[in-house]
């Protein structure tokens, strides 16, 4: 009788570790199920937070292709900048404190030589940097804009555009 | 202004309501476009409902008094005053805004013209010793002296006379400055 008993509380305890087991495997199931969730989720999450951002950015960017001081008013274009004007920009102190940014530079896309444009070397050059007050000023955002000047051949005048990109980095960009 | 300086942006109350009386058809057809709740349109004082800020164009029987030929717009007692092209940019400022501050962003609005107007003249003598002579830079440093130095709304006139002609002068050349 006694055997028994030993017997039954021995098979008892068995099935008890067995259901205990069990319901381990099972939360740690769904632990690692709710893991892998909630990554994916903060990925996405981060992810559009970054698409986000970067809209807002090039938003910003375009909107100052668009302003007074970097639009082409000579003719009716939409993104088109016209960097005859904005070569003169960069020689203004006082538009360096006008856009609160710390950092902004035109680039031309498939510039034939390098270097920064001055008046000297000017339109044969490949960047213009309007704003750089820190050398640590992150990474820059870009936009693609039209860059136009007023070119000459022979008696004729014309506006040419070339396909150039505007970067811009500052605290109100992040 | 000869060339484009700023977009301008009018921010209404909500509690506010504007009874435009006899405006121009020019308003008129831009208002009747825009729909904007709190402002109506009349043809006298009696269409407007009761509360709201007259704005007259003909008389000056309204809270808001608009004198199209002098370019003035009178309220509260006090006149402040506008210039416009086809667009009536500053007139809405003029009416909506308040006086200290319509008073404060002219003058904001014409140090930017100056500040404009003095790129275009670099832009000219650049582009001048590049064959492209404009000879415009007299013109836009006078302009820029003139509009960075306007103290008040009643100096608008005389910007407004210089603008034409600078327009005039560039819109001649085959070469543009702006």
């Amino acid at each position: 009788m006694l055997y028994h008993v030993k017997s039954f509380n021995k098979n008892g305890q068995l099935k008890i570790q067995e259901m205990a087991f069990v319901l381990v495997a099972i939360l740690v199931f769904f632990a690692i199920v709710a893991l892998f969730y909630i990554s994916v989720r903060v990925q996405n999450l981060k992810g559009s937070v970054e698409a986000q951002r970067d809209d807002e950015a090039k938003t910003m960017v375009r909107k100052l292709a668009e302003s007074p001081e970097f639009s082409l008013s000579v003719e009716n274009c939409i993104n088109c900048v016209d960097f005859d004007k904005v070569l003169m920009l960069k020689e203004k102190a006082e538009y360096q404190s006008f856009y609160p940014l710390d950092y902004l530079a035109i680039k031309v896309i498939g510039a034939l030589k390098e270097g920064e444009c001055t008046r000297s070397n000017y339109p044969e050059c490949e960047s213009l940097t309007l704003i750089k007050k820190k050398e640590d000023f992150g990474t820059p955002i870009g936009a693609f804009a039209a860059l136009c000047r007023q070119e000459f051949f022979g008696q004729d005048r014309y506006i040419k555009c070339e396909l150039g990109k505007i970067y811009a980095s500052g605290e109100n960009i992040k | 202004m000869p060339f484009k300086v700023a977009d301008v942006i009018y921010l209404i109350s909500k509690e506010e309501t504007y009874c435009f009386v006899n405006s121009p058809s020019d308003i008129e057809n831009e208002l009747r476009k825009l729909r904007p709740e709190n402002i109506n349109i009349s043809t006298d004082l009696k269409g407007c409902k009761k509360g709201s800020i007259r704005v007259c164009f003909d008389s000056s029987l309204c809270e808001i008094n608009v004198n199209l030929e002098a370019k003035s717009v009178k309220k509260y007692g006090k006149r402040i005053y506008y210039e416009d092209d086809k667009e009536n940019a500053l007139l809405y400022g003029a009416i909506f805004a308040d006086m200290d501050i319509y008073e404060c962003q002219i003058i904001r609005l014409m140090k930017r013209t100056s500040e404009l107007a003095s790129l275009y003249g670099a832009k000219s003598i650049s582009l001048g010793s590049r064959g492209c002579n404009s000879n415009l830079e007299q013109d836009l440093a006078y302009y820029s002296n003139v509009t960075g130095t306007l103290n008040r709304s009643n100096e608008l006139s005389n910007i407004k006379i210089l603008s034409d002609e600078i327009w005039r002068k560039n819109d001649a050349l085959s070469c543009k400055i702006f």
